[in-house]
């Protein structure tokens, strides 16, 4: 072998290992941060009663309470149940020597539990199971005659 | 250096544990939810009592028992008709007006018949026609006349009734 030929060979020997040593060579480099990520917070539901309750009489048979809910969430919500009120009132507005016909004369009973999702939208859903009764009191109820009263519902979470 | 076949054994392995995570989080996330809270209002109405009116009595109304003048009291009938859905009570039934006898004795102007109101009547009334006897709610004085012999009497009340 020439010295010519010596020489390329070491150069080309060199080379190659330089290459390989430019393959075990890099930079490392580490990092941290965080991301985001909200859960929503619900707005409340409008719980909705349906269908017309007319006619209550002292002593009647309680009369079925049902209903659905608006859900103006973008997405389903839980509902545990509904509970019902009535609405504080004092008819008549004069008193007229009889007893005044107050929320007392009335009674809400039953349950209605839901636990289920209620999805998206107005009118979704539904409930039932409550009850409204206007008591067989023993004083006179003559100022009950007629009477409207407004029913006041509570959607629970839980 | 890994042999061909490790390698083809370890993909399955990690797919499988990646299926397995997937479905461990899909099962957490069934129990997790958004509940809500709300509130809103409906209506009621009560209804309102109907009067309760006495009509004519109809074919059959007849009392038990009849007058004779200074004899034992007599019943007397009422036929109710309660246009209410519901029963009502009658607590008290008093006289007021006249006592006249039927058209077909005009001769008897002086009946001698007295009502006695009931005391604590408590009858039940329900919905509808109905017949109600008062026993022994009238008496006839030996002041009747005897063309007032085989008359029925109009006895005019007045009926309050409860629900």
């Amino acid at each position: 072998m020439s010295f010519k030929k010596k020489l390329v060979s070491v150069l080309v020997v060199i080379g190659v290992i330089g290459a390989a040593s430019a393959a075990f060579a890099f930079w490392t480099g580490g990092g941290s941060g965080s991301g985001s990520a909200a859960a929503t917070t619900p707005t409340a539901v409008t719980v909705n009663q349906t269908g017309s309750i007319t006619g209550l009489y002292p002593g009647a048979p309680a009369t079925a309470l049902s209903g659905n809910f608006d859900n103006p969430n973008s997405g389903a919500v839980h509902i545990a149940n509904v509970t019902a009120a009535v609405r504080a009132f004092s008819l008549p507005a004069v008193a007229n020597g009889k007893p005044a016909c107050t929320a007392a004369d009335f009674t809400i009973g039953g349950t209605a539990t839901v636990n289920a999702q209620v999805p998206a939208g107005n009118g979704v859903g539904s409930w039932s199971g409550l009850t409204v009764a206007l008591n067989n009191g023993v004083a006179n109820q003559d100022n009950c005659k007629g009477v409207s009263i407004t029913i006041d519902y509570t959607a629970n979470a839980s | 250096m890994v042999p061909p076949l490790r390698r083809r054994i370890a993909r399955p392995r990690w797919v499988a544990l990646a299926t397995l995570t997937v479905l461990l989080l899909s099962g957490g996330v069934a129990y997790a939810y958004v509940s809500a809270a709300g509130s809103g209002s409906g209506n009621a109405t009560t209804g309102t009592m109907q009067t309760v009116t006495l009509s004519a009595l109809v074919g059959g109304d007849a009392p038990s028992s009849q007058l004779r003048p200074g004899g034992p009291a007599a019943d007397v009938i009422l036929r109710l008709e309660n246009p209410n859905p519901f029963t009502v009570q009658v607590v008290s039934v008093d006289g007021y007006g006249t006592i006249a006898a039927d058209g077909a004795h005009s001769g008897c102007t002086t009946t001698g018949v007295t009502f006695i109101a009931p005391t604590n009547p408590n009858i039940t009334v329900p919905a509808g026609s109905s017949l109600v006897a008062l026993t022994g709610a009238a008496t006839m004085s030996t002041a009747s006349l005897s063309a007032c012999q085989g008359a029925t009497f109009s006895i005019p009340v007045v009926l309050t009734v409860h629900r």
